[in-house]
């Protein structure tokens, strides 16, 4: 099964989220801040990381900059979540490696889910 | 006798600045109302039988009446200049 | 310094009705010149008295001292024969202001001896030399012949002593000789020094309700200032040094006040404006030194109506402005904890609603709909979060575009093809009427959020017909102009001055057709935040509207 790691602060929307991609056909696992995010990368190699921008300890451009760096975890496709908000991070989200982003609050259930499936058969193509 | 020469001295001063001050007609028929002092045309005190203090006085007042505050102005200026006289 | 200006106005107003009255009744006095020397003293008995009934009347209501000196001299110019009658101010910078009127004709020599016997007689009062540096003089009325013998042979001086300063000299003058004794002056110094008096104490008057006006000024926590029509200061109160942290022990100058707002205010222009129009306005928000200020500037007339001056206030508005920021910090931050848990909510019913249909054992029916209404709920819900926060960054001006260069067209195109399943079920049909393409530099995201707006309420107000969507470029205004016209309910003229308004609201409101209402606050934001602007046209109910918006060409 395709493993999707979803790193997201909030329990509630990373708790929807999930239920979500599971009933999508998805493996789903949580990560509830930075590290754990960049922890759960390494352990589980994940095909697709859903990565929360706004998130303690660690917050979502630095989990990048790790992941891009260790050659383990450099290759998984990332798509960043944001607000309409923090538009200005797009820039620093595309220099810092990410596939695509996904604006939370403008996106039903079903975008998302779309979205997983284009960059995960964009990435199928790449490799 | 200094003293009424310093009387009349005063007096022809005071009279012949307000002569240039106010005019000559009106300030020499207001200090020749004052009984007891014979004035010339041009302001000069010619003689003084009264009691020169009290003529001092009566011409200060008839200047008093007509222009208070210029007339003061001007026998304070006067009384500097004439220390011995006194009693104004 | 204003108390010597004033007097020397006074004095001025009073020799001019002097010279003024003394010269314009030639008749009657030759007439009275002619009645017998006893009855004079009797006439200047009751001239005095009359007079001074009048001057003590008159001062009762106003402290017009042109009027005054038009009294004295009214009834004074009969009893006096003259030549020419002058006046004299001599300034404290030694400025020597002389003017003469000639009643009959003398010759140049008979005004320099005025001059000089006017000179002499300040020299006696002041006790000192005067040696003037210049003298601005003037001389009206009769010719001057220097063929004509003449030379002053009677004159005298009218001293005239305001609150204990001497303000300026009167002087009369004659060819002819033995005039101006007693008889005929004396009652010129009386009713000159009651009158006087008289004006002295209207002055201390005057100056203690001066007083007391100031001292109200100076007690203010709010600063003040007025300026006279030449923008020199006039009146300032301490708390003006306060707020503008000025500091300097010498009073202080328009030139102080305009250097501590450092360019944040046109003081000048401001002023200005007051004088041309009368009337008085607001500067709303001034930045000076950490504190926001709010400026009334208004202007200042004399009971007679006449504009003498403006005032400016300054009010310290920093707290109540710290605190609306505290109260909208406060509200952005609140809605924006909403937006995560909404987010969850909308997302968990989309997923129960696709999970009812493969659910076993439920029947879906039942469930549905009450699914579809969290859902709804939720989607309203989070709308209306987004909408409110995009207002409150509009509100604070800290509304950030992304611009990029794009295709207008290709957006307008796809906004109306993602309406399009929405106006078919209402039988509408969508026009697009534009070039094949153009490009501009916008914020794609924030400007398709205005399509959206404008095009999603067209569609829900209008229940048949059309809409059409046109772009023109203006060149000469440098804007290009989106219109979306449709053939809907309208807009009412009176509601057309609110629809962008954050607090509109519209009469008899339609809740069949939903939406938050700020949709359009939003859309003005993001489009004024472009430079452009955004309005609307309707020809009125039932008659459909149009929306129009401009982004401005980009200047390379």
């Amino acid at each position: 099964m395709t493993k999707i790691l979803v790193a997201e602060d909030d329990k509630l929307i990373s708790g929807s989220l999930c239920d979500a991609l599971r009933a999508a056909g998805y493996d789903s696992t949580p990560a509830y801040d930075g590290e754990e995010a960049v922890a759960k990368a390494k352990e589980i190699v994940p095909d697709l990381v859903l990565l929360d921008i706004m998130m303690p300890k660690l917050d979502g451009i630095s989990v990048l900059w790790e992941l891009k760096a260790n050659p383990a975890t450099a290759t998984m496709p990332v798509v960043v979540l944001t607000n309409i908000g923090d538009v200005d991070t797009i820039s620093k989200i595309v220099e810092a490696g990410a596939v695509d982003y996904l604006l939370k609050s403008d996106q039903s259930v079903d975008d998302i889910i779309q979205k997983v499936k284009d960059v995960l058969a964009r990435s199928v193509k790449l490799s | 006798m200094t003293d009424q020469e310093d009387y009349k001295k005063m007096l022809t001063d005071l009279i012949q600045k307000q002569m240039v001050v106010l005019g000559p007609n009106i300030a020499l028929d207001k200090a020749r109302k004052v009984p007891g002092v014979k004035i010339a045309d041009d302001g000069t005190v010619l003689d003084m039988d009264g009691n020169p203090p009290m003529v001092l006085k009566g011409v200060a007042n008839e200047y008093m009446n007509l222009s208070g505050q210029i007339a003061q102005m001007t026998l304070n200026s006067l009384l500097e200049k004439y220390p011995s006289v006194k009693g104004l | 310094m204003t108390i010597n200006i004033l007097l020397v106005i006074d004095f001025i107003m009073l020799s001019v009705a002097v010279v003024g009255y003394i010269y314009s009744s030639t008749r009657e006095r030759k007439f009275l010149r002619s009645a017998a020397s006893q009855s004079l003293e009797l006439q200047q008995k009751v001239y005095q008295a009359q007079v001074l009934k009048e001057i003590g009347e008159r001062i009762g209501y106003s402290l017009d001292t042109a009027k005054i000196v038009d009294i004295i001299t009214s009834s004074l110019g009969n009893l006096l024969g003259y030549d020419a009658v002058s006046y004299m101010v001599i300034g404290e910078d030694g400025r020597v202001v002389f003017k003469c009127h000639v009643e009959n004709t003398v010759n140049h020599d008979f005004i320099d001896e005025i001059k000089h016997k006017m000179l002499m007689s300040y020299e006696a009062i002041l006790d000192k030399q005067i040696k003037p540096k210049s003298i601005d003089e003037s001389i009206t009325g009769n010719i001057l012949d220097d063929n004509l013998k003449a030379s002053v042979e009677s004159f005298f001086n009218l001293p005239v002593v305001i609150s204990q300063k001497l303000v300026g000299l009167i002087n009369v003058a004659s060819k002819q000789k033995g005039l101006y004794g007693e008889e005929q002056a004396s009652i010129l110094y009386t009713i000159t020094n009651q009158a006087a008096t008289a004006v002295s104490k209207l002055q201390s008057v005057l100056e203690s309700e001066k007083g007391k006006l100031a001292g109200v000024i100076y007690s203010l926590a709010d600063g003040v200032i007025t300026v006279d029509l030449n923008h020199q200061l006039t009146v300032y109160n301490p708390a003006v040094k306060n707020i503008l942290e000025i500091v300097s022990d010498k009073p202080l100058t328009m030139f102080d006040i305009v250097d501590s707002l450092a360019g944040k205010v046109d003081m000048r222009t401001k002023i200005e404006q007051v004088i041309a129009e009368g009337k008085s306005f607001i500067v709303p928000e001034v930045l000076v030194k950490d504190k926001i200020l709010e400026l009334t500037v208004a202007p200042v007339k004399d009971a007679s109506g006449e504009l003498i001056g403006v005032s400016v206030v300054f009010h310290d508005i920093s707290s109540e402005k710290s605190l609306e920021k505290l109260r909208q910090d406060f509200t952005a931050m609140m809605v924006h904890e909403l937006r995560a848990p909404l987010t969850a909510v909308r997302w968990s019913s989309e997923s129960l609603l696709k999970n009812l249909s493969v659910a076993s054992g439920v029947d879906p029916a039942k469930v549905k709909d009450t699914a579809v209404t969290i859902e709804t709920a939720s989607n309203n819900m989070l709308e209306l979060v987004n909408d409110l926060l995009d207002v409150a960054k509009i509100e604070s001006g800290k509304f950030e575009l992304n611009m990029q260069e794009y295709d207008l067209v290709g957006l307008i195109k796809d906004q109306a093809k993602a309406f399009t399943p929405q106006a078919e079920v209402k039988h509408l049909a969508i026009n697009v009427i534009t070039p094949e393409k153009y490009l501009l530099k916008f914020d794609r995201v924030r400007i398709g959020q205005v399509l959206s707006n404008l095009i999603s309420n067209s569609i829900k107000y209008t229940d048949s017909g059309q809409l059409d969507i046109n772009l023109n470029i203006n060149a000469e205004e440098n804007q290009v102009i989106v219109a979306i016209k449709d053939t809907g309910i309208g807009v009412s003229r009176e509601d057309l001055s609110q629809l962008f308004s954050k607090f509109k609201q519209l009469r008899g409101s339609d809740h069949a057709r939903k939406g938050t209402g700020l949709g359009l606050v939003v859309s003005k934001g993001i489009v004024e935040a472009h430079g452009g602007r955004i309005w609307a046209e309707s020809a009125g109910e039932s008659l459909g509207s149009t929306f129009y918006f401009s982004l401005p060409l980009n200047k390379k």
